[in-house]
């Protein structure tokens, strides 16, 4: 039952500037493609290539060694756009703002699609489906509805696209589906939920599909939950050799077997009183912020962290995790908080400036989500760490970044670099400051499996010298082993 | 709501205490050394009589070239747009882009033109008093036109690079921008009051541009009258408002400069005013404040 | 497009070829007298356009920064100066600029202001009160593009000080673009402001004062009796189109006047149109 296989060579740069340049990119007809590696390689640029969705004008691309405009005129990239789809990676800019989503899911070719209902009520849970109808008449705003709404929502318009296939299931080889991070705004149940439409979709038409992401954890719940899918999906990754991007098998084992030998993190000695503790019924945007240590949140407690522990905060997705750690860290307006910080009294009356004066990058520093704000483009690798000792990072630069052996890469600018590697400096950045309190949002996002590796090792060494860790993450494969079970608190809101 | 209108209404108030601190401030032409000749003063109380009337004619102008510059810098710049997505899948031979360059460049010239240098090549040619010419001239000298037709170009490019144009795409909603195929721009829309493109992706580009372009009216309502005051000046035509405030001007007729300028002050700021509860209404409704209330696309 | 250099630099060069071209057939054809002052008139328009600039810059760094810190601190001045700067934006630019023609008269008179290049100071201060606003526009906005992302925080939380955040890390390090395409711009406007204002100016003052003292700009240039004359000329065009050929040597001090300034306009816009699309801004 195995299909053609599509080979492509890319080559995508911008005026002098290489971008892409892989040789071996092959996608088999008829089967799901999982498409791991760092985020920011050239994963997407090469999809959108395939696609037929990058801008002659602006980059010069060539495939096959034939020009993009003349690739673009083929018959066979035209089959993949007339009855394909694309889910673009990030779902808030790609939704038209001043049209409400209802029509943006029902224009184009999806006008004749099967109702898409069933999706919906699937990809919103039964539970909570009441308010799909209302969000359907909305217009998409930055907060309403959340990303991860606004990630459901094109999710819907891939499957109604799909669902054409059944009037037309012999374009189901020629055309190409991809899935450009589609986790990346949902939590682990909405990924499952994903993953089960998608291959039950599969399952009816064998259509050939990409699903581009950097999140491992992915195959975890393959095997739990699709095993009899597995024969139809190639795990494939994306790696940097000589300057050029290179394709290789993925080993699931790999990454399964490493996840399964972790340990949790056990405290080195009985420590002195906790570093911090915050205190349950923060109020924000008229919510309240329940924490507590049991799933259900039926008995609140204070989220307390001792030095040299690692903790974990839990939530579905769009409960307000990071603005909760965004309180501790004093940078949310409008909240109303309190919590001991190493013996002092802190609430959101204290002004900003106490914050900026004693305790950010000196007691308490945070990673945020997005390397790609976090950092400033136009600086330079050594601006990032501007005011630390240049020979410790240099040192820990070339351990982080053992295959670069760019002698400029010191000096280069941010914008160049991939979304794996800002992500890498992101985590450096604050890792090395030696703070007495450690948050970290997502860290492993953008990752690939090496990088994940190195930052579980040094988050262990920091523990060592009695940093206290407070860790995001919605990769339960790592850190259900990591966080011993009484450091992991759940988040409510109410 | 009542903020906006609070906010204007003090930046009237604030503009006219300025105004009248500044009357009281500056010398009365009459203690004045230099105090202007009898004939002139005559001249000029003869002059001021119909101020009512000239103020009238200067606002209907003034807003007749609001409507056409908007209307006319949009119409521009979406056949800008239009032609320039076209070059992208069909290059021109170079004699057809010469000539549209040096074509081009010769118009250019002619928008750009400051309002007095074409008023006073005029001047011995046509009525220079009609004011159907006032209302050409301020539409497309000063650079009025080509300025902000540029702007919503701009806009226009901005949009289209934006992800959801993408989205819509891949949703095969139509994207050729070729005149006048069944997937293409029908060619007459352009010209339309009300430009519609259903089921064409460029409805989306071309409504979520104009949605921008609102907070620009501002900025194009002061410069419309810039270029007003200055064609009107340059026109030196006895019955013009602000020949009136140039005279004044020269002889130092201060009470009636203030007065004046106080009065082209306030329809800016009506206009602002307008367009910031404009601004204010389609924003309620586009953040989903206003669920039912159907809002035209305009 | 990618094959040719940018539209911002081929109008760069088209600009100045342009005015080597006219100031070349100025010194055959044109009497020294009045190549001398449209010499001098090109040069103190430019001059005043540059300090503008500057001045527009300055002004709006601070008050862009300013807002921001005022905005940061809750302090009741953010709103204060926010109400400024709509009290200058809705203010149409001639009305400033004729305000404060009136002012110069009156510091003339108290001797106030005495030499040429005080009078051109002030109306470049003049110009850029009123110009200022865009530059402050575009530096509040880029300021909080950053601010509303994880950007501003996440240096704010790895101790880095906020004065350095907005005024390197955003302003200088990322903004430079934007702020090179607005001052582009504003010098443009400047130009446009200063050469109408004294143009109306002189067409009115030419019956009344001496113009002696008054610095000779582009504008005050084509205002004065001849280089009027030389416009009207050109609708003779429109009648007797064999006329022509006269307008470019009979009455080039007008003419080439009107031509440096529209052509000054129209590069300076198109170059600014090149920058931001070099930039993609």
């Amino acid at each position: 039952m195995n299909g053609r296989q599509r080979t492509y060579s890319i080559r995508i740069s911008s005026g002098r500037q290489k971008l892409v340049s892989v040789d071996d990119f092959s996608l088999q007809e008829g089967k799901i493609t999982f498409l791991f590696g760092e985020s920011g390689i050239g994963k997407s640029l090469i999809s959108k290539a395939v696609y037929g969705l990058l801008d002659p004008e602006e980059l010069d691309v060539t495939v096959n060694g034939e020009d993009y405009r003349l690739f673009l005129r083929r018959n066979e990239t035209r089959a993949i756009q007339q009855f394909g789809f694309f889910v673009f990676q990030e779902p808030s800019t790609h939704l038209n703002p001043l049209l409400r989503l209802e029509e943006q899911l029902r224009e184009g070719s999806l006008a004749g699609a099967p109702s898409e209902t069933s999706i919906l009520s699937r990809l919103w849970d039964s539970s909570s489906y009441r308010g799909v109808t209302d969000l359907l008449r909305v217009y998409p705003k930055p907060d309403r509805p959340s990303g991860g709404e606004k990630q459901r929502v094109l999710l819907t318009m891939a499957f109604k696209k799909i669902a054409l296939l059944k009037d037309t299931p012999s374009h189901a080889r020629s055309a190409l589906y991809v899935f450009d991070e589609p986790s990346g705004n949902l939590d682990n149940h909405f990924r499952d939920q994903f993953l089960s439409i998608l291959c039950e979709y599969h399952r009816q038409f064998r259509f050939t599909a990409v699903v581009i992401t950097h999140d491992y954890s992915m195959i975890t719940s393959l095997h739990r939950h699709q095993k009899d899918m597995l024969s139809a999906i190639a795990f494939r990754e994306v790696f940097r050799k000589h300057q050029r991007l290179a394709v290789r098998d993925f080993a699931p084992s790999v990454y399964t077997q490493w996840a399964d030998s972790l340990q949790p993190a056990v405290m080195p000695r009985q420590l002195s009183a906790p570093i911090i503790e915050f205190e349950s019924g923060a109020r924000v945007f008229g919510k309240t912020l329940v924490i507590s240590k049991d799933a259900n949140g039926t008995s609140p407690c204070a989220l307390s962290i001792a030095p040299g522990m690692i903790a974990a905060l839990k939530a579905p997705s769009g409960t307000g995790k990071t603005t909760l750690v965004k309180m501790i860290m004093g940078m949310s307006a409008t909240a109303r908080f309190r919590m001991t910080f190493c013996g002092e009294v802190l609430t959101h009356q204290m002004p900003r400036f106490y914050w900026r004066k004693h305790l950010w990058g000196k007691m308490m520093t945070m990673v945020f989500q997005h390397a790609d704000e976090a950092l400033n483009p136009s600086a330079a690798v050594k601006d990032i760490f501007h005011g630390l000792a240049e020979p410790a990072i240099r040192e820990l630069l070339s351990e982080w970044f053992p295959d670069n052996t760019d002698p400029g890469f010191w000096k280069k600018r941010v914008r160049y670099l991939s979304g794996g590697e800002k992500q890498r400096l992101n985590l450096l950045r604050s890792l090395s400051l030696q703070t007495d309190l450690l948050i970290l949002d997502e860290p492993l996002n953008g990752l690939d499996f090496e990088s994940m590796t190195r930052v579980l090792t040094m988050l262990r060494m920091n523990q060592r010298k009695a940093q206290a860790v407070l860790i995001i993450s919605h990769n339960d494969d790592v850190f259900d082993r990591l966080v011993p079970a009484e450091q992991t608190y759940y988040l409510h809101a109410r | 709501m009542k903020k906006i209108v609070a906010q204007h209404i003090a930046g009237l108030a604030a503009v006219g205490t300025v105004f009248f601190l500044l009357s009281l401030l500056l010398p009365d032409p009459r203690l004045h050394e230099n105090a202007l000749s009898m004939d002139a003063l005559a001249a000029q109380t003869h002059a001021s009589a119909p101020l009512g009337g000239m103020v009238f004619r200067f606002l209907f102008v003034y807003v007749a070239v609001m409507v056409l510059t908007y209307y006319g810098a949009q119409t521009l710049a979406l056949f800008r747009f239009v032609r320039t997505k076209q070059m992208t899948t069909e290059l021109p031979s170079p004699i057809a882009a010469a000539g549209t360059f040096v074509a081009w460049t010769i118009l250019s010239f002619l928008l750009f033109a400051p309002g007095y240098v074409i008023v006073y090549s005029l001047k011995s040619v046509v009525d220079t008093s009609s004011i159907v010419l006032m209302i050409v001239l301020g539409v497309v000298s000063n650079g009025v036109l080509v300025n902000y037709a540029g702007k919503f170009y701009a806009l226009l490019m901005n949009e289209s690079r934006k992800g959801y144009v993408q989205t819509a795409a891949v949703k095969n909603v139509h994207s050729s921008y070729c005149w006048n195929t069944p997937d293409g721009i029908r060619m007459r829309r352009m010209f339309r009051l009300q430009k519609r493109f259903p089921g064409h992706v460029l409805d989306h580009i071309l409504h979520n541009a104009r949605y921008q372009y609102r907070s620009t009216l501002k900025e194009q309502a002061s410069f419309v009258i810039t270029g007003l005051v200055i064609i009107e000046m340059a026109l030196n035509i006895q019955g013009h408002l602000c020949y009136e405030l140039l005279q004044s001007i020269l002889f130092k007729n201060y009470d009636s400069v203030l007065g004046i300028m106080f009065v082209i002050f306030c329809a800016v700021k009506i206009t602002d005013l307008a367009v910031d509860l404009w601004i204010w209404r389609a924003d309620r409704h586009y953040a989903n404040l206003e669920p039912d209330e159907a809002i035209s696309r305009q | 497009m990618k094959r040719f250099p940018g539209s911002d630099i081929l109008w760069t060069v088209i600009w100045i070829s342009g005015l080597a071209a006219v100031m070349a057939w100025d010194s055959a054809y044109l009497n020294a007298p009045a190549f001398a002052q449209v010499q001098e008139a090109f040069l103190h328009s430019m001059i005043a356009g540059v300090v503008t600039v500057v001045l527009a810059l300055c002004f709006g760094w601070i008050a862009g920064v300013a807002l921001y810190f005022f905005e940061q601190r809750r302090s009741g001045w953010a709103g204060v100066l926010r109400f400024k700067l709509d009290l200058i934006r809705s203010m149409p630019q001639i009305l400033g600029l004729l305000t404060g023609y009136v002012l110069l008269t009156f510091f003339l008179d108290r001797g106030i202001i005495a030499t040429q290049t005080g009078q051109l100071l002030w109306t470049s201060f003049v110009i850029s009160i009123f110009l200022f606003i865009e530059v402050a526009d575009v530096i509040i906005e880029r300021i909080h593009h950053y601010a509303a992302s994880d950007f501003v925080p996440a240096m704010l939380g790895c101790g880095i000080g906020e004065g350095r955040i907005v005024n390197v890390e955003i302003l200088w390090r990322n903004c430079r673009a934007h702020l090179l395409n607005k001052a582009v711009s504003v010098f443009g406007m400047a130009i446009f402001l200063q050469c109408s204002v004294d143009f109306v100016v002189s067409v009115g003052l030419s019956t009344d004062v001496n113009l002696t003292n008054v610095p000779v700009t582009l504008g005050s240039l084509l205002a004065k009796i001849d280089s009027k004359q030389d416009v009207l000329a050109m609708g003779i065009v429109f009648t007797d189109p064999s006329y022509l050929p006269n307008l470019f040597v009979r009455h080039l001090q007008g003419v080439s006047t009107a031509f440096v300034i529209i052509f000054t306009l129209l590069c300076i816009a198109r170059i600014s149109e090149g920058i931001a699309k070099r930039y993609r801004l």
